[in-house]
């Protein structure tokens, strides 16, 4: 490792340095996060929601998330008080998981028959684990029994993740009867699951349709989660939203709010010009038909 | 030199420790943290977890479990004084400070996370970890991470590895004294005696400790 030229100091800086990225590289790839994510969980109930607030980002959310796991981890993160919508999250979780299940099984089949890199399989096993992780602080907060079988699954993955990232020999006997016994285990998952009311049928077509039905499903989850956001009132009086980026004020229809309600920058005269007096110094935003749809997208 | 803290990997504090959630807002809901600032609490989490773990095994020569459990434990204490108003404004260098609180965390055994373990109603908490994450085999961390955790080991005094931790995580003296109750000049001291001893504990690597 020594070159010539260095001092000693550059050569024990270039030392360091690199032991001290490797040693990050090392715990980055060995260390599980979600002791410390459950240790939140249990301790952040009712901490971090003003429901009104919560109600207006899940909105915006909804409009402007590239995809519903993006969705379904504001849920988890916002953590309102609204089991329909927390598990809803869940449903969209699980989605997304089994969506990331069959796109890894078509990126395994390729990578064997055309020896491509083990890539695409390692980033749909990424995001199997991230949904699956997902799923499971929903599972937790819902208390609905599945915690340990999607822990069990989410261990499956991460050993898959493992094996593409550092055993290529181990996969390479046909067609990865490893990976294919792990995949096997998530599938069962599903099968697991019919105990819990409803999800059953759910999960029997989202785990044997193709991709396509899977964001089918998912577009169908996130329709749910949108009507529900909507039947939500949000009551931001008092709030401040100023940090708040909308995409369109429809977002805040229906919403209750008071003169001391703090507006993101220039949004503040729109809302009085949409809004009535319902007494008491409280404010309702008009919302939907009661406005010009034109009027409403802000970006 | 590597960095984390204040220069490369960490260029700037994450927003929610650079600007906590507002104290006089005019909700007392709003006292509390947001949902953004508690996302943001949980980017800064994912962030830097194990950032801090990493600087408890430098600093204390701490096994990974023991180093994790103490950087819990300080994400944990930071959680709860963000989630009272005002205090969270009162740390003064948020990045320097967890790693400050998981190394007492380290140094005193029965800490909260010792007491209570974190656990998920009914199902044991070797289900729902990664035994395979937690327990990777020695072949598996680089030889050179190895040299590094035996060299710092050999060093005499815990104050000589936490200068050293805290310097290869990119903080400035002024921090690292203010962290470790003393003034710069010693800070700077104890490192330049750091890494004198340090080099012949690296044979191969530097050319005056000898070839490899």
């Amino acid at each position: 490792m020594t070159l010539q030229g260095e001092s000693t100091d550059d050569e024990l800086d270039a030392f360091l340095t690199a032991a001290h990225s490797a040693l990050l590289h090392h715990l980055d790839r060995h260390t599980d996060l979600l002791p410390g994510l459950v240790a939140f969980m249990d301790g952040a109930d009712s901490r971090c929601t003003h429901l009104g607030r919560t109600v207006i980002e899940l909105r915006n959310l909804t409009r402007t998330a590239r995809d519903s796991l993006e969705v379904s981890k504001g849920i988890i993160r916002a953590r309102p008080d609204d089991d329909d919508l927390a598990y809803l999250a869940f449903l969209l979780s699980l989605s997304h998981a089994f969506g990331a299940a069959l796109d890894l099984t078509r990126a395994l089949n390729l990578d064997y028959r055309l020896h491509a890199g083990h890539e695409p399989a390692l980033s749909q096993t990424r995001m199997l684990k991230h949904a699956l992780d997902h799923a499971l602080g929903l599972s937790h907060r819902l208390d609905l029994g599945l915690t340990l079988a999607l822990a069990r699954a989410r261990k499956h993955t991460h050993e898959l993740n493992l094996g593409l990232t550092f055993g290529t020999d181990r996969f390479s006997r046909p067609p990865g009867h490893r990976l294919d016994r792990e995949l096997n285990r998530i599938l069962n998952l599903a099968l697991d699951l019919n105990h819990v009311p409803g999800l059953g049928r759910f999960f029997n077509r989202v785990t044997h349709l193709d991709r396509a039905d899977a964001r089918s499903i998912d577009d169908s989850l996130m329709n749910a989660v949108t009507r529900i956001l909507h039947t939500r009132t949000a009551d931001v009086s008092g709030a401040d939203l100023s940090d708040l980026r909308v995409a369109d004020i429809e977002v805040f229809a229906g919403a209750l709010w008071t003169r001391s309600t703090v507006w993101p920058e220039g949004i503040g005269p729109l809302i009085e010009e949409r809004s009535d007096p319902i007494g008491s110094g409280v404010y309702r935003v008009r919302g939907g038909t009661e406005n010009d749809p034109h009027d409403s997208v802000l970006v | 030199m590597a960095s984390d803290g204040g220069t490369r990997d960490d260029p700037s504090p994450p927003a929610a420790i650079s600007r906590p959630p507002r104290a006089d807002g005019p909700d007392p809901g709003l006292a509390r943290p947001r949902a953004s600032a508690c996302e943001e609490f949980l980017d800064l989490y994912e962030a830097h977890y194990t950032k801090v773990v990493r600087f408890v095994i430098l600093a204390c020569s701490a096994t990974k479990e023991a180093a994790e459990e103490a950087a819990q434990e300080a994400f944990v204490e930071a959680w709860q004084k963000a989630s009272k108003p005002g205090d969270w404004e009162k740390v003064d260098q948020p990045l320097a400070w967890l790693r400050s609180v998981a190394q007492r965390r380290y140094r005193r055994p029965g800490g909260i996370r010792r007491d209570r373990p974190p656990t998920v109603t009914g199902v044991p908490l070797e289900d729902l970890l990664d035994l395979s994450t937690r327990r990777p085999g020695p072949d598996e961390l680089a030889t050179v991470a190895v040299d590094l955790l035996n060299a710092l080991c050999s060093l005499p005094g815990d104050d000589l590895r936490a200068v050293m931790a805290f310097t290869l995580d990119g903080f400035p003296d002024s921090v690292i004294a203010a962290q470790l109750g003393m003034d710069p000049q010693r800070v700077r001291n104890l490192r330049a005696k750091a890494r004198r001893l340090l080099i012949p504990s690296l044979p191969g690597y530097l050319r005056e400790g000898g070839s490899r």
